[in-house]
């Protein structure tokens, strides 16, 4: 082809022709294919029985709106009967053992069995799960200030599960900061930004990145200022652009770029184990900052239920004995020795679950052994078994 | 308007579509309007201060080209405007601030602090260009003085907000656009855009998420050193791969209408000494500084190494000032300073015309590379007490431990194998490519290669695409 201009728009043509069909194709799912055994993902259950008002239903993804449906429904009911149980994807995963088959039916978890439990002996009682996976502390405590300032939702037992794993992780995920948009949390939050605490130039980060993305979607004039004095400016561009991705958003290919970038991560997240055999079971400490940030979330937790007549239980959430997460002996001496203090300082109950679960009873996944994910038996062990304990409440 | 915003990438394309298609006395206009629509997306009111500064650049520059004692006047007089201009909003609040904690320990009245302005975008590279022009114009290299020109060579949009730093005699020569097309314009152009978006959006972008996390000033207080050394790196791999994409962008558009801008990376951490850093990062600042500060202050000082040397860190200093208003940059530049000196100290104690043995060699790399890293540490900390506790970690009182996920150490690790591999990958992609290179790859590369290479960068932009993050050097 001799004319350049038509060359110039046959490469165009082709390129986004090229991506049509990247997008419609997916090559990242083939690829993610590579790894992963289709028997053992299906091991996974999909079909968990799901309730609005007993759990926050996105898991993370979009808490305002399930919190803003718990309060109207919370409002009739007596704070002392009501009560929150706040975990990790170990309170809302179903990971069948080697052992147990699909169910047709919805597979239900064991904050759903425990409440059920509850209520069979007559109990009366209204439980919320206000979980989400890979929770941290922080995060706990940005829900519970968030709880705290909606006198509907202030529950009569905040119960927490501890985890080592948990331990590692820091933060406020983006999909958490909406509840920003409660002006009450937000001063509440804004509030326990300025302390000394560790976890508080965390939240401030949290808040800075949420006022960012508001402004940018509003194109306002002026939002955060930078430590190199630049006030970020936004004006017409910014408006055009939320515009623009509006207009691209109508189109279901371009709508798909969220899901592939879940595959992505997943392809990697595969490619690492497989590759680097680093799994989620390789044996880590918990770093001196990380575990710093997580207790000072946990004290802060501590005082502000006192403060507010809310009864704190912590429980040490069950383990795979056949892939103990703890590097070293004096990691779990550590752990077990922080756990506790902290449950004495401020918790009204404190329960150890960490061995409850038998080995057989675990689920296994692509990665093998899973380390906090057990399968449909163990989750009615374990809801019996707190509820004997009489974890929720002393109630039995 | 962000470079790695989908408004953006469409109005280029179709902006560039109409530029080839316009007759040529009208395209300079054309690019004039896109440079002020560029800027005033951003804020409508801050596209006063490069129209002002244009038009100090033009009126001095008349005088100057009169020559004499009044061309040498009208020099310092349209330098100390754009100064102050620059000082104004970009050191105000800093110095009145310094002022204020001074005069308070010294326990007199506190001095008033200033309003906090906002910065104007991207006033740090216009005024280098102003003044870059006012000094060209001196010197004689401006050969005929146009408004026009004057305006569109501060103006021009791809290196408007963070450079490359351009010279008169680089793009004035270029503003006929004249130039017929060729499909090359289009291919390189679009190359190094999509190379761009990629390193923003998939390097630069998500490490800085772990950065971030690792330099929050209180939690960076507990950090290991293993920690403080893989935030050091990890913040390296980030300016590197947003500044290096920004570039990549600005010289992608640029020629995506004819223009060629000057490179501002050269594969800088495989610099063989810190000198040799220099002429690698930020190329066209390295040489501004060298060209208009450093040489003309220095005239006939080579015999004197000491004032060379104090001359040397105290301009590092004030390069480390200009990328922002705050102690942190200026150890940065100190820092800088000091290892060019030590260098070239170094050099002159072993004879500069000796052969240096391989080890030696080797050893000024590795040296090069962590003192280069350390001095991240600074630019990016919040206040120089963290920066401090940080480098006292990475030196001194070492502690072990892990406080990040593993994904944030592997993704270091592997981003430095990448820049490992760089050169080597650049020459394999520079001839698999080129449009002109070996016959075999010509139909292949621009009818299959090229547009499933541009389908697969423009899924990975799509895909790890966040609104949230702007460029680092938009700061300056």
């Amino acid at each position: 082809m001799r004319n350049p201009r038509l060359q110039a728009v046959l490469l165009l043509t082709l390129t986004f022709a090229a991506l049509w069909g990247m997008l419609a194709w997916d090559p990242i799912r083939h690829l993610r294919g590579i790894f992963v055994n289709p028997t053992l993902e299906d091991a996974k259950v999909s079909s968990l029985f799901t309730d609005p008002n007993t759990q926050e239903v996105s898991d993370g993804q979009h808490p305002l709106e399930s919190l803003r449906k718990l309060e109207s429904n919370w409002c009739k009911v007596p704070k002392r009967a009501r009560y929150i149980l706040t975990g990790n994807s170990q309170t809302f995963t179903v990971l069948l053992s080697p052992s147990e088959a699909r169910s047709t039916k919805a597979d239900r978890t064991y904050p759903d069995l425990l409440l059920e439990r509850l209520n069979a002996a007559g109990a009366n009682i209204h439980g919320y799960r206000l979980s989400a996976p890979n929770i941290s502390y922080m995060e706990v405590l940005w829900y519970l200030n968030y709880l705290l300032v909606h006198p509907c939702l202030i529950p009569g037992e905040f119960v927490i599960q501890l985890n080592f794993e948990e331990f590692r992780k820091t933060g406020v995920r983006e999909e958490m900061q909406e509840l920003l948009e409660d002006p009450d949390f937000a001063s509440a939050i804004k509030q326990d930004a300025r302390s000394n605490a560790p976890y508080a130039s965390m939240f401030q980060q949290a808040i800075d990145q949420y006022e960012s993305r508001i402004a940018k979607q509003k194109g306002s004039q002026t939002s955060s200022t930078s430590k190199t004095g630049f006030a970020e400016a936004r004006g017409p561009g910014s408006v055009l652009e939320t515009k623009v991705r509006l207009a691209l958003d109508g189109l279901s290919l371009f709508r798909s770029r969220g899901q592939l970038k879940g595959e992505l991560l997943d392809f990697l997240y595969f490619a690492r184990v497989n590759l680097l055999d680093i799994t989620p079971t390789t044996k880590r400490s918990i770093g001196p900052g990380q575990l710093t940030t997580s207790l000072s979330s946990l004290e802060r937790i501590g005082e502000l239920s006192r403060r507010n007549g809310v009864r704190l239980v912590f429980f040490n959430a069950p383990q795979n004995p056949k892939t103990s997460l703890y590097r070293t002996a004096a990691d779990r001496e550590q752990y077990h020795e922080i756990i506790s203090q902290l449950a004495g300082k401020f918790a009204q109950g404190y329960f150890d679950f960490e061995n409850s679960i038998p080995g057989p009873l675990w689920g296994v996944w692509i990665d093998g052994p899973d380390p906090i994910h057990f399968g449909r038996a163990a989750h009615h062990l374990f809801a019996d078994l707190m509820f004997e304990q009489g974890v929720i409440l002393g109630m039995k | 308007m962000q470079f790695n915003s989908y408004s953006y990438l469409l109005l280029l394309l179709v902006s560039v579509l109409l530029f080839w298609n316009l007759p040529v006395r009208l395209r300079h206009t054309y690019v004039v309007i896109l440079s002020i629509l560029f800027y005033a997306s951003w804020n409508v009111y801050f596209l006063s201060i490069p129209m002002i500064m244009c038009v100090i650049v033009f009126c001095s520059s008349s005088v100057i080209r009169e020559g004499g004692f009044a061309g040498r006047r009208a020099l310092w007089a349209g330098i100390g405007a754009i100064v102050a201009i620059l000082g104004f909003f970009k050191y105000g609040h800093f110095v009145a601030e310094n002022l204020s904690t001074l005069t308070t320990w010294l326990g007199l009245e506190p001095f008033p602090r200033a309003w906090r302005l906002a910065l104007p975008l991207g006033i740090s590279f216009y005024s280098f260009e102003a003044i870059s022009y006012l000094l060209d114009t001196r010197q004689g290299r401006v050969k005929s003085l146009s408004f026009r020109d004057l305006f569109l060579f501060i103006m021009f949009w791809p290196h408007l907000i963070a450079g490359p730093i351009v010279r008169t005699r680089e793009l004035i020569p270029q503003l006929k656009f004249d130039k017929l097309f060729e499909t090359r314009f289009i291919f390189s152009g679009l190359d190094r855009l999509l190379l761009g978006l990629v390193q923003k959006n998939v390097i630069a972008n998500t490490i800085g998420g772990w950065v971030d996390e690792g330099f929050l000033p209180k939690a960076a207080m507990l950090n290991s050193t293993i920690d403080n050394w893989t935030l050091a790196v990890g913040f390296g791999i980030q300016i590197y791969f947003d500044f290096a994409a920004y570039t990549n962008m600005a010289i992608g558009a640029a020629q995506m209408i004819g223009i060629t801008l000057p490179e501002n990376f050269r594969f800088p951490y495989h610099a063989a000494n810190p000198a040799d850093f220099w002429s690698r990062w930020h190329m066209t600042l390295s040489r501004w500084i060298r060209d208009y500060a450093f040489f003309p202050l220095n005239a006939g000082l080579q015999h004197k190494k000491l004032r060379l040397y104090v001359s040397l860190v105290a301009i590092m200093g004030v390069v480390g000032l200009w990328h922002g208003a705050g102690w942190g940059f200026v150890l940065w530049g100190f820092m800088h300073g000091i290892y060019l000196v030590s260098y070239r100290a170094f050099e002159n104690w072993r004879g500069e015309q000796t052969p240096s043995p391989l080890s030696l060699r080797i050893a000024w790399r590795l040296i090069t590379l962590c003192a280069v890293f350390a001095a991240w540490v600074p630019f990016r900390a919040a206040s120089l007490e963290q920066a401090m506790t940080m480098l006292k970690s990475m030196f001194v009182g070492f502690s072990f431990g892990f406080s990040f996920s593993m994904n944030f150490y592997l993704m270091a690790l592997i981003w430095c194998v990448w820049i490992a591999l760089e050169p080597a990958v650049n020459k394999l992609v520079t001839l698999m490519g080129e449009p002109d290179g070996p016959g075999v790859f010509r139909t292949f590369s621009g009818y299959l290669l090229r547009p499933c290479s541009y389908a697969i960068l423009l899924l990975l932009f799509m895909v790890f695409d966040d609104r949230d993050t702007q460029f680092i050097y938009f700061q300056f």
